[in-house]
């Protein structure tokens, strides 16, 4: 709890206090003003566009500040006015700031140049590093890159990961090799995030030629699409990405999924990829501007418009790229780990913040700032940093990314052997401390210095470790440890589980409907740990178990519909006798043949089902039914007509009338309303028999697409009798979308209009019980885990 | 047939015992079992309601410092404590309610309700480093269920299927934060629907459940390498977890309907129709309404923690800014029926004295800068006299602008005091605390400390502990209760 006594109270007190000490030392105000005026001020009055054209980022001049006179002053007058006072946004100067701001005046106006900061290390400066400081743009970074390597000393070849593994195993030995359908399924979904169907599963069976496996790797790893959508959630947690630049009036971070799948798909090397990131100078560096009130805010992922902006900026930029846990540092000095005192955060804060943090030390201020540094020692170095904030960015990148800096190599290749091994060679991968040692720290430093070796290639490290036999071992539950000769189980991510089971009941992979891209939150999507808003970056999707969780999967109509209305099981269910059913769904679903036991199994239980009276239901979704859907409105357009409703005994309660050419509509409805392949949108109409309309359609808009479909001729219904039209999701093209508004047109005559809404897909009940065992499977932990 | 009996065996064996408390020092005991925390999001106008004022009828011209009160003061059944017009059925149960009246925050939420919603829920100011738990899913983590079929942690009258940026920021602040999703609430966006995954997809029969369920405890147990991990172990009792609930009394609780008395349906319905309401667009309060029946029987049957909501909505409900007087009698006649026969209830059940009903929103109003409101720079409010504001028509008469400085809170039972009010705010503007200021961390440690939870409860997350409130140090504010 924070207590504060009231400042009021204590103003004459104040003035005893502050009036001597200080007016005496006034050469230590300089600093202190200075960090206020940077604090509330610099943010308008200061970088490339001062506001009215005053700076407050160095040291006004007269009228603003007349070195000896505070009353005269402006600033003075400014900060203390009843009206239009300065600053104009949070509170105002506290009484303490006014009286140093006064004293610092009249004491006259002392502004020391702020001296930057050493950093470790006092070799001589290395050119190549300077050149690269000198000369912002990826060309002088890559030019760098190789004889900054050359700086680090080479680790000793630890023969290549088997070996090593293998010289470390308790047993003497590697783990089994895993068979072909567990690689096929655990490398699908490591590269790509979704399984195989069963063609690509049997031709990969098929295939008897040597090197196959590296082969479907590197056919894998050319998927650039896929292998950018499988990487997209992870980044877009680790950074906290959001669609959107401002939440009810907060900034966010920003929005980087493009950036990411742009990155990725190219993959692009990592070391120019973070210092994009980082670096306002580097030409793709993603960040946009946004006003918030009458204030401009950067939006992206390093923000420094307040320090406690810039203090999270440089705890996230230490937790996802140097695996440093810094938050607590924040506040006071690391409370477990003793090589992170608050003001070497501070230091290392300050690169990012644009500006030395002040110390404030749980909520007090200690009243000095800590000058900026980076925190490691790197060899070669130039031990100044810059003042201005631009070139602070730009320094604080390319010495994060360089290569003297094995750090940043290491965190990068430990996510990925955690990635793919399901544990990291360091743990926590978030936390790498000189206190606890990695796993197999020799591997760490090696697999790390061979990245950049191949100039910070992803791709090269991930091909290294799919192509390992440690990576390839079979799953044995009692060898799944550090020692690595057996690979953890690892959880799906919501993502990979629900494309995959997409694929699975239909056999059919389609970019288009992966999850990645779908912006709203379910109630199955969250359960399953995918956010529904990325406020904190984070490196780790939670892999519990939840009643929450197995709820959805039991009963949850997303699920449900997903499975349900699979094509294939319903071709597969149709066709085939109940051994070959059981046979080909094992291959659908979990990339392998049943064994005998699950054949049986299989077959007694469709026999089961089938007279338990397994059949799929009909389920419809109705949208508007007597009223525009809750959070909807009227389209309010001119051209529009109001919506005209009235009792019609005929209808389902009320219907909506419409006479003469024009349309009516709602707009913005959330949710939207989902349209899967082969639903079925239906409204029910009612045409006037005095005077029938020549032509009547209905048009969805998802608020960017607008889709249509119309009647007209021998297709408008007979007028009379209600009847509904119904157009497929594939004739309105609003397959796989999202839609959240709809119009009825018409030209001419009289409607009445009654209930909208869309026929889910749905098994033919002959195939319920192959849709029951497929749920079944789909719900089974070797489905849930990749094995 | 996989037996009712099998199931109980099964989850006898592997179910582990309900969470334990991982409080760190000893606590008083418990004072209270369950919370009903009723949240009305959008910044009550405290003046208009719980900490009346006198009352100042609009005259055109009239000065903004003039504004106390849109409407006058009642007495209710405690002594001495009057609320605003309006709220007859709520002052009738007072005699069992403690009004919190000097509620404040130091921080200036200016017009971003967001950040003062998620201080409400989590006692944690936005950002808080990491994802922080809702109160529901801190009280649910640490005392668990209270009956084994009952999740610890429901929240009712919120939809939060949607893209829309704001509606996902509150499923943040409602939700585990880093707790994860085994301490997720189960949302039940309308009461009248239920719990939906409560009851089979698609009318599926009850035997084809079992039928589909046993197939996949079978073939569970073929799948090689798998079968043997403690992963695939703890799923599968998961997943029975999840059957046995769908049996449990609490789907019983979500056929209000059937088993209610239509005067009991009709007394927690809002006091006025759709037809009735000036905005049209939005809902009149019929799912809040029921949320709390429905809040009632789950208590009943052994709840743990139930929020239920009056949906948020930028501009809509309590969020006003204009025709505030209006907007605000048609509020009260949605809320003040509902929430006085909920205490009675509870009250006639026996069941106030071990339930907690908390009704909180996320900061007061004020009267507004200017003609456009709610764009009041952060701590604006604060020193506001309104002398300098002209309210020259009734669209403008109402509170208009955020408050943060002064909130009101409402507590019944649960070993609160009972029958009284507590603190006070200036009776002129701006109307800021002038005794006896509350935080909301303190709040929250004295709803922690009924609960029979220590403030400094933590878990550790990021090799840190986080505590239940800010850095373990929420006091509990011993005048509020017994």
């Amino acid at each position: 709890m924070e207590s504060r006594t009231n400042a009021f109270g204590n103003l004459t007190l104040l003035r005893l206090l502050l009036a001597v000490p200080l007016t005496s030392f006034a050469a230590d105000l300089g600093p202190e003003v200075q960090t206020m005026l940077n604090w509330r001020c610099v943010g308008c009055h200061g970088g490339p566009a001062p506001a009215a054209g005053l700076r407050l980022d160095r040291r006004p001049g007269s009228p603003v500040v007349i070195v000896g006179d505070s009353s005269a002053s402006r600033l003075m007058q400014r900060v203390t006015a009843e009206t239009n006072r300065m600053p104009p946004a949070g509170p105002p100067l506290s009484v303490a700031d006014i009286e140093r701001l006064r004293a610092w005046i009249d004491a006259g106006a002392p502004w020391p140049e702020i001296q930057p900061a050493a950093i470790a290390g006092n070799d001589p400066a290395d050119p190549a590093l300077l050149k690269a400081l000198a000369e912002p743009g990826e060309a002088a970074l890559i030019a760098r890159r190789g004889q900054r390597l050359a700086r680090v000393p080479k680790p000793a070849w630890p023969g290549d990961i088997d070996a090593y593994i293998l010289a470390r195993s308790p047993q003497g030995r590697l783990g089994t090799l895993c068979d072909d359908s567990t690689f096929i399924r655990r490398v699908y979904l490591d590269v790509i995030g979704v399984i195989p169907t069963i063609a690509e599963a049997r031709e990969f069976a098929s295939d008897t030629t040597s090197g196959k496996r590296e082969r479907l790797i590197d056919r894998l790893l050319a998927r650039h699409e896929d292998y950018a959508a499988n990487w997209r959630p992870f980044w877009e947690d680790a950074l906290a990405s959001v669609a959107y630049n401002s939440l009810g009036g907060i900034p966010t971070n920003g929005d980087f999924r493009d950036w990411i799948s742009r990155n990725f798909r190219d993959n692009r090397p990592y070391d120019l990829m973070v210092a994009e990131l980082l670096d306002p100078a580097m030409p793709g560096h993603p960040a946009s501007t946004v006003k918030f009130g009458d204030r401009t805010r950067v939006i992206s992922f390093i923000r420094n418009d307040s320090q406690p902006a810039a203090l999270m900026s440089a705890a996230n930029v230490g937790q996802v790229f140097l695996g440093m846990r810094l938050k607590c540092a924040s506040c006071h000095d690391h409370m477990e780990n003793a090589a992170w005192p608050q003001s070497r955060f501070l230091a290392f804060a300050g690169l990012f913040g644009g500006r030395d943090m002040e110390q404030i030390r749980c909520e007090r201020s200690l009243q000095r700032t800590i000058p900026a540094s980076f925190p490691f020692p790197l060899s070669g170095a130039p031990s100044t940093v810059p003042v201005d904030a631009r070139e602070r960015a730009h320094y604080a990148a390319t010495l994060l990314t360089d290569p003297a800096n094995p750090r940043f190599a290491q965190t990068i290749v430990n996510r990925l052997w955690k990635r793919y091994l399901g544990l990291g060679l360091h743990e926590p991968a978030d936390d790498f401390r000189e206190d606890r040692q990695a796993v197999h720290p020799e591997l760490l430093e090696w697999l790390a210095y061979d990245l950049m070796e191949h100039g910070f290639d992803l791709k090269h490290t991930i091909r290294r470790i799919l192509n390992s036999r440690t990576y390839q071992a079979a799953y044995d539950a009692k060898l799944a440890g550090s020692s690595f000769l057996s690979p953890q189980l690892r959880r799906l991510t919501a993502e990979q589980f629900l494309d995959s089971a997409r694929v699975a009941v239909s056999q059919r992979f389609d970019p288009r409907l992966r999850l990645y891209q779908d912006e709203s939150s379910s109630a199955l999507s969250r359960s399953l740990g995918r956010p529904a808003m990325r406020n904190e970056v984070s490196t780790a999707r939670p892999a519990d178990v939840a009643v929450v969780q197995a709820l959805e999967l039991l009963n949850g109509g997303d699920l449900h519909h997903l499975i349900y209305s699979g094509d294939w099981i319903e071709q597969t269910a149709l066709e085939r006798d109940d051994g070959a059913k059981i046979e080909a769904l094992y291959w659908a679903v979990l990339t392998r043949a049943p064994s005998a036991d699950e054949l049986a199994l299989g077959v007694r239980s469709l026999g089961e089902l089938a007279r338990a009276g397994a059949t799929a239901l009909q389920r419809d979704i109705t949208w508007m039914d007597d009223a525009i859907p809750e959070s909807a409105r009227t389209v309010a357009k001119k051209e529009f007509r109001p919506w005209e409703w009235i009792e019609d005994p005929a209808a389902h309660g009320k219907a909506h009338r419409h006479a003469g050419d024009g349309e009516h509509g709602f707009e913005l409805a959330d949710p939207p309303l989902r349209i899967d392949p082969g639903d079925t949108l239906y409204s029910e109409v009612w045409l006037d028999p005095r005077k029938p309309p020549t032509e009547i359609g209905l048009t969805l808009t998802d608020g960017v697409r607008t889709y249509e479909v119309s009647w007209k001729g021998a297709r408008l219904p007979s007028p009379g009798v209600w009847r509904r039209l119904e157009a497929t999701a594939e004739q309105l093209g609003a397959a796989a979308r999202a839609v959240n508004g709809a119009r009825f047109r018409q030209t001419g005559g009289v409607a009445h209009w009654d209930r909208l809404g869309v026929r889910k897909k749905r098994l033919d009940p002959k195939a319920a019980p192959l849709g029951d065992i497929a749920w079944a499977l789909i719900n089974s932990p070797e489905f849930h885990y990749v094995q | 047939m996989f037996s009712e009996m099998d199931r109980r065996r099964f989850l006898a064996t592997t179910l582990g015992a309900s969470a334990k408390l991982a409080a760190a020092t000893a606590s008083p005991p418990a004072t209270a079992d369950s919370v009903i925390w009723i949240w009305l999001p959008g910044g009550i106008a405290q003046t208009d309601t719980w900490d009346p004022k006198s009352h100042t009828p609009y005259r055109a011209g009239m000065r903004g410092s003039e504004l106390l009160g849109t409407c006058e003061s009642i007495p209710t059944a405690a002594d001495g404590v009057r609320i605003g017009a309006g709220l007859e059925n709520i002052a009738k149960v007072m005699d069992r309610g403690c009004i919190l009246r000097s509620l404040t925050s130091e921080t200036r939420f200016g017009a971003v309700h967001l950040k003062a919603q998620h201080y409400m829920n989590t006692g944690y100011l936005f950002p808080a480093g990491v994802k922080a738990p809702g109160i529901g899913a801190v009280v649910g983590r640490t005392l668990g269920r209270r009956d084994r079929n009952i999740p610890a942690y429901i929240y009712i009258g919120r939809d939060i299927d949607t893209s829309d940026e704001e509606k996902q920021f509150i499923g943040e602040y409602i939700g585990p934060g880093f707790y994860g999703p085994e301490h997720a609430p189960f949302m039940i966006p309308d009461p009248g629907s239920g719990l939906a995954t409560l009851a089979a997809a698609a009318g599926m029969s009850r035997e084809r459940l079992e039928l589909r369920q046993r197939i996949l405890l079978r073939a569970s147990a073929l799948q090689p390498g798998v079968k043997d991990s403690p992963q695939a172990a703890l799923w599968l009792r998961n997943m029975e977890e999840a059957r046995a609930m769908m049996d449990s009394p609490v789907k019983a609780a979500f056929d209000y309907h059937s088993q209610e008395r239509p005067e009991t349906l009709r007394a927690y319905q809002p006091a006025i129709g759709p037809e009735q309401v000036r905005d049209k667009t939005y809902y009149y309060g019929h799912r809040f309404g029921h949320g709390l029946l429905l809040a009632r029987r789950l208590v009943e049957r052994g709840a743990r923690f139930i929020q239920v909501e009056y949906q948020y909505g930028p501009f809509k409900g309590f969020d006003m800014h204009e025709h505030g007087r209006d907007r605000m009698v048609e509020m009260k006649r949605q809320i003040d029926q509902p929430i006085s026969q909920l205490i009675r209830d509870l009250d006639e059940r026996g069941l106030l004295k071990r339930t907690l009903v908390v009704i909180a929103t996320e900061f007061g109003r004020t009267i507004a800068s200017g003609r456009t409101a709610g764009r009041e720079a952060d701590g604006f409010a604060e020193n506001h006299t309104g002398e300098n504001l002209t309210i020259d028509t009734e669209s403008m008469y109402g509170f208009h602008g955020h408050f943060s400085s002064s909130n009101a809170m409402l507590f019944f039972g649960g070993g609160f005091r009972q029958g009284v009010s507590y603190g006070r705010t200036a009776n002129r503007h701006p109307m800021t605390v002038v005794e006896n200021p509350v935080s909301i961390v303190d709040v929250h440690a004295t709803i922690y400390r009924a609960l029979g939870i220590p403030p400094d409860t933590h878990y550790v997350t990021e090799g840190r502990p986080f505590y239940a409130t800010k850095d373990g140090k929420g006091v509990p504010v011993a005048s509020l209760l017994v």
